[in-house]
């Protein structure tokens, strides 16, 4: 017997998935818990959000026009704080940062830890686009990890600002 | 410098209510947000969950803040990020300051608050023991890992199970760290129940509910933390104490709105949301200013939060369409002379609500109802099962009648209704109140 | 060797240090922990009290007025959060009236300017908010509220730019005599000082206890606290102490220098000088006693609880004197309050005590020269008018960034005190300097951008900061399990 919380509304119904006789399901209120009941025993899955390593050359152009009154795209504007990470390696010719990332479909809830190891040992160039794929294929699955934001290089503006 | 419409933070509702009124016919609009990009707490939301109702799509907090984003492209709004709105007159005169641009002055025609919310904090709750580095909210805890790419502690409980809470309660366990449990006050969990299931049951993270935290020990990092159960008052009940090792305490216990600016605006602050009294227009008590996303009230969904801008940005640009040149220049010099605004001067039907309710948005409804249907948000105070709610007139003639099966503190209702039934009322108040259901009136 | 070592680098040490940079002496000022303010003075309730509490004839009921009346000066010199609000005590009932009279009797006696006994309707209109079971209050105008902090700082900065040395982190474990003076011992290494000076505050006895046998004990008395929003801070416009009895101990309520409002303390006794917890019995009853002054206190808008320990004794004065039988060696020990009020004039007053044992003072021909040399200022950006901030701007955009929202303090503020003659190198001692972290969100919103000034100036890696002590750490290393082979 497989307990689980349903999670399709608010009542948050404790259901009972009976893996000895055919996943049938009981303690739902309405036939789309008995579906989740049954789907969620059978095959869980989960989209994993993450983050990964992102290098930006420490001499890059940020956004210097940062009032943007011109009509058109402002992409140039996504640029992150300069994060705190990369104060660990103050003398390393780059500027370190995170980038957001995402598998592009649910993965088997079993492989979590195996697709954050993946995504632990990754490494990209900025800047990025929003979607931009970042590894085809984790963990041996067909599902690929995906940015998920447009990253320029970090505004240290504010540092040597504070420096001169 | 002078703008007819200045919105003040460029995260999810700032970003909505700006390409709203845009749509409305708005071209001299300034975006003004103190970080340096847009996208507000988004940014650090890498997780998904947002969008299904506004792009119907599951997304994660940077890809919904970057389509907010991107509806601003080819549009003539000014962004000006790295910029702090250091206050907002009850006139719509604002001074703000940045690195770039030095103080700036503006007259704006009309205002949008979308400054969000902010996190309560130990202080807030009073949890006496030491004072040790490693006790931070949860959110805080969110922007140093997810952004700045630093860990907060190895060993972690959790005081508070909102969605933050349970969030982060996720990413600690993925980035190495051991979440030991997650201890809730209430006997129910104020997240949703997805959290609870994907968040914490999914690995193993034990949620104390009926228990809090009595006890802070270490006095350079924390080093345990005193876990103690409460009574159905919410007293910690005396001999049940453990004490947990732990380096990181994360608090996840409530947000306020961050009302600072409006109340230097003179904007009236209704105590039960934190946020500004609003008609359903979203205008405030101020004629001209209007308020949407978590700086109204606190939302549990961002797509929410949109479609409440985009009202704000439709009021903001109705409210500069209606009144000339002349009138707001007019209003003006009303101002300077020191005149205080007459609240009668906008007659309204106020809505109060009964003793399951936590608070209702909005707070009255204008004359001029000028959408075909208006929302009515709330929440209830506890958890409440077959109930009917009402909408009552003060003669007792109920107007709407709607049943909810099962309904929960954390999850915001909503409650939509025509317009012209509250037109057609000669009455000055109506209520929102929550009966025993009637099973027969299902919605 | 140095003619002056300072031991303690509270307000007392500090107002020590400050008396004695105008003349041409060398001075160090010898701190244990790694910033200065870190005892008592880090954690009070920040009174300039009137002078009407201590016995008359006392040393105390002498420093505290003339401190008192020095007070306003010398925040004015030093660029100080004071205000000069007056305090009231207030009387419930006939026997607390009693109180009162001979509250306004001693303080008579201890020579407090325009001390007054207010009746119900006079206290009711000075604060409304105050409960109308008010019988009537002692009127002390002269009463203040300062930033201790700050004042502790300025203090220290003044001593630095006038040849004066602070070590942090120098902990005297031994007080050696020698041939010519003293010969201090530290972790690392060894000052050598003609005089000596014990501002040790909490550990005085002990300093004491180097160089002669004790014939004094501090008794450590723990004080706790509520700190609320500076909505609240609008409640009370003075000092209002509750009526001190027999039975029962006072509580007080007054807003803060930075505007917030105070509640507290408690008194309780505890054996250890370093326990600063706070306890749920000692909130409960602080909470309990401030709602029967002002009823209208929301402490749901409380941001901070702390506690302090003040540097009690078995005396009932201060001990304030060269050291009988030692030779160059002054103390000022068992500074409990009104400690803070007096700190202006016991810094002269140890001056004085070290003239008496032979120290010559000669006025530096500099401060004769600079007469602002004795004085300090610096940039609030919250505190000026638009106009100003325009004009600062332009003269640096560091001060167009503000990273503490809740303060409204500037990147430049924070860079100042971090290159400030006495360096900020922890999160809380950027709080204490510029007040960024103090406020309602508790470092939420500045947190990460103070960190990165912080990693910036200080080329340390995020790991190295602390919040505090030593121990105190913030982060425990980069995510991902640090960088990649590049």
């Amino acid at each position: 017997m497989i307990e689980l919380t349903c999670i399709l509304c608010p009542k948050g119904c404790r259901l009972r998935v009976d893996d000895k006789s055919g996943y049938r399901v009981t303690g739902n209120t309405c036939p789309r818990g008995a579906a989740y009941g049954r789907e969620e025993a059978l095959h869980p899955t989960r989209t994993v959000t993450s983050t990964v390593r992102i290098l930006f050359e420490k001499n890059s152009e940020t956004a210097t026009a940062k009032t943007c009154a011109s009509e058109g795209s402002r992409h140039d504007l996504l640029a992150p704080p300069m994060p705190l990470v990369s104060y660990f390696y103050p003398d390393r010719p780059k500027i370190e940062a995170r980038l957001p990332v995402k598998t592009s479909a649910p993965i088997a809830k079993d492989k979590i830890f195996e697709v954050m190891e993946a995504i632990n040992r990754i490494t990209v160039r900025g800047p990025v686009q929003l979607g931009d794929l970042i590894l085809s294929g984790v963990a041996g699955t067909d599902v690929d990890i995906l940015a998920t934001r447009t990253m320029n290089a970090p505004d240290h503006s504010a540092q040597t600002t504070a420096l001169k | 410098m002078k703008s007819d419409l200045v919105i003040i933070g460029a995260g999810p509702a700032g970003l909505a209510a700006a390409a709203q009124a845009y749509k409305e016919g708005v071209r001299d609009i300034l975006l003004l947000e103190r970080d340096n990009e847009p996208g507000g707490i988004l940014n650090q939301c890498i997780h998904n969950g947002f969008g299904l109702h506004i792009y119907k799509e599951e997304l994660t907090g940077p890809e919904y803040a970057e389509r907010a984003f991107r509806e601003l492209d080819e549009t003539s709004v000014r962004f000006m990020p790295d910029t702090m709105v250091l206050s907002v007159s009850p006139d719509r005169r604002i001074s703000a300051v940045s690195r770039t641009e030095g103080l700036i002055r503006i007259e704006a025609g009309s205002v949008i608050l979308a400054m969000g919310c902010r996190e309560r904090t130990r202080g807030a709750i009073s949890i006496p023991g030491d004072r040790p580095s490693g006790i931070l909210t949860a959110g805080a805890a969110q922007r140093y890992v997810n952004i700045e790419g630093c860990m907060v502690g190895r060993r972690v409980v959790l005081l508070g199970s909102g969605d933050i809470g349970l969030i982060m309660a996720r990413r600690m366990t993925l980035e190495g760290a051991r979440v030991l449990a997650c201890v809730e006050l209430m006997p129910f969990s104020g997240g949703l129940t997805r959290n609870i299931v994907q968040c914490l049951q999914d690995y193993d993270i034990p949620l104390l509910l009926s228990h809090t935290i009595t006890g802070i020990r270490g006095r350079k990092r924390l080093e345990a933390v005193t876990v103690s159960k409460v009574d159905e008052s919410l007293r910690p009940i005396p001999g049940t104490e453990t004490e947990l090792d732990c380096d990181t305490l994360l608090l996840s216990v409530g947000l306020i709105p961050e009302n600072e600016l409006s109340r230097g605006a003179g904007v009236e602050l209704d105590p039960r949301t934190g946020g500004p009294t609003v008609t359903d227009d979203t205008q405030t008590s101020v004629p001209g200013i209007f308020a949407c996303g978590n700086v109204l009230h606190v939302h549990d969904l961002v797509d929410n939060v949109t479609l409440e801008a985009r009202k704000a940005g439709r009021a903001a640009a109705r409210f500069l369409f209606s009144a000339t040149r002349e009138d707001i220049a007019e209003t003006k010099d009303v101002r300077s002379s020191k005149k205080s605004p007459d609240p009668s001067a906008r007659p309204v039907l106020r809505l109060t609500s009964d003793e399951n309710i936590l608070y209702t948005v909005p707070q009255a409804f204008s004359s001029e109802l000028s959408d075909q249907t208006v929302d009515i948000y709330f929440r209830v105070k506890k958890i409440l099962r077959d109930c009917d709610i009402l909408l009552v007139d003060p003669d007792g003639t109920v107007l709407r009648r709607v049943y909810r099966e099962y309904m929960t503190p954390g999850e915001m209702e909503k409650l939509t209704l025509s317009s012209s039934m509250l037109t057609a009322r000669s009455a000055r108040s109506l209520t929102l109140t929550i009966r025993p259901g009637e099973e027969t009136s299902h919605d | 060797m140095v003619d002056v070592a300072i031991i303690g680098g509270g307000v007392i040490g500090a107002s020590v240090a400050y008396a004695l940079c105008r003349y041409d002496l060398s001075v160090i000022l010898l701190e244990k922990e790694n910033d200065v303010a870190l005892g008592a003075t880090r954690a009070n309730s920040g009174i300039v009290h009137a002078g009407y509490d201590p016995p008359p004839g006392s040393l105390m009921a002498r420093l505290n007025v003339d401190g008192n009346a020095k007070m306003p000066a010398l925040c004015r010199d030093l660029d100080v959060l004071f205000e000069p609000c007056g305090s009231l005590v207030v009387a419930f009932g006939p026997k607390e009236d009693a109180v009162i009279r001979t509250l306004y009797e001693r303080g008579v006696k201890n020579g407090v300017p325009g001390l007054s006994v207010v009746d119900r309707p006079g206290v009711l209109s000075m604060e409304p908010n105050l409960s109308p079971e008010v019988t009537g209050a002692l009127w002390a105008p002269s009463a203040g509220i300062v930033n201790p902090w700050d004042l502790c700082i300025a203090m220290c900065e003044v001593f630095i730019r006038n040849g004066g040395e602070v070590r942090i982190s120098s902990e005297v474990t031994q007080t050696e005599s020698s041939d010519d003076g003293w010969i201090l011992h530290l972790p690392n290494g060894r000052v050598r000082a003609r005089y000596v000076v014990n501002t040790a505050g909490l550990y005085s006895d002990e300093v004491h206890a180097q160089v002669s046998p004790p014939d004094f004990r501090i008794l450590p008395a723990r004080g706790q606290y509520f700190l609320l929003d500076k909505r609240e801070g609008e409640r009370v416009h003075r000092v209002l102490f509750s009526c001190p009895s027999e039975d029962t101990k006072g509580v007080l309520i007054t807003r803060t220098a930075h505007g917030n409002l105070i509640v507290g303390p408690t008194k309780e006794s505890v054996p250890d000088k370093e326990d600063t917890a706070t306890t749920a019995e000692g909130l409960a009853e602080i909470r309990k006693k401030a709602l029967r002054m002002v009823d209208s206190i929301r402490f749901r808008d409380n941001i901070a609880n702390f506690s302090g320990i003040r540097a009690n004794t078995d005396r009932d004065d201060f001990i304030i004197r060269a050291v009988p039988g030692v030779n160059h060696y002054v103390e000022a020990a068992g500074i409990k309050s009104p400690g803070l009020a007096s700190a202006p004039a016991i810094g002269e007053y140890v001056v004085d005590r070290l003239r008496e044992i032979g120290l010559s003072t000669v006025q530096k021909q500099s401060v004769t020269d600079h007469p602002d040399a004795l004085t300090r200022r610096v940039v609030r950006f919250n505190r000026m008018t638009d106009e100003q901030r325009a004009a600062l701007v332009v003269s640096d955009p560091a001060y167009g960034r503000v990273v503490c929202r809740c303060e409204t303090v500037t990147e430049g503020e924070v860079l100042d005190a971090i290159r400030s003659p006495l360096p900020a190198r922890t999160l809380d001692a950027i709080k204490r300097r510029t007040a960024a972290g103090l406020g309602r969100c508790q470092g939420g919103f500045c947190g990460p951008r103070i960190a990165a000034l912080l990693a910036e100036e200080l080329r340390i890696p995020p790991t190295e900061m602390i919040k505090d002590r030593p121990g105190s750490y913030i982060f425990t290393g980069p995510t991902k399990g640090g960088p990649d082979e590049i």
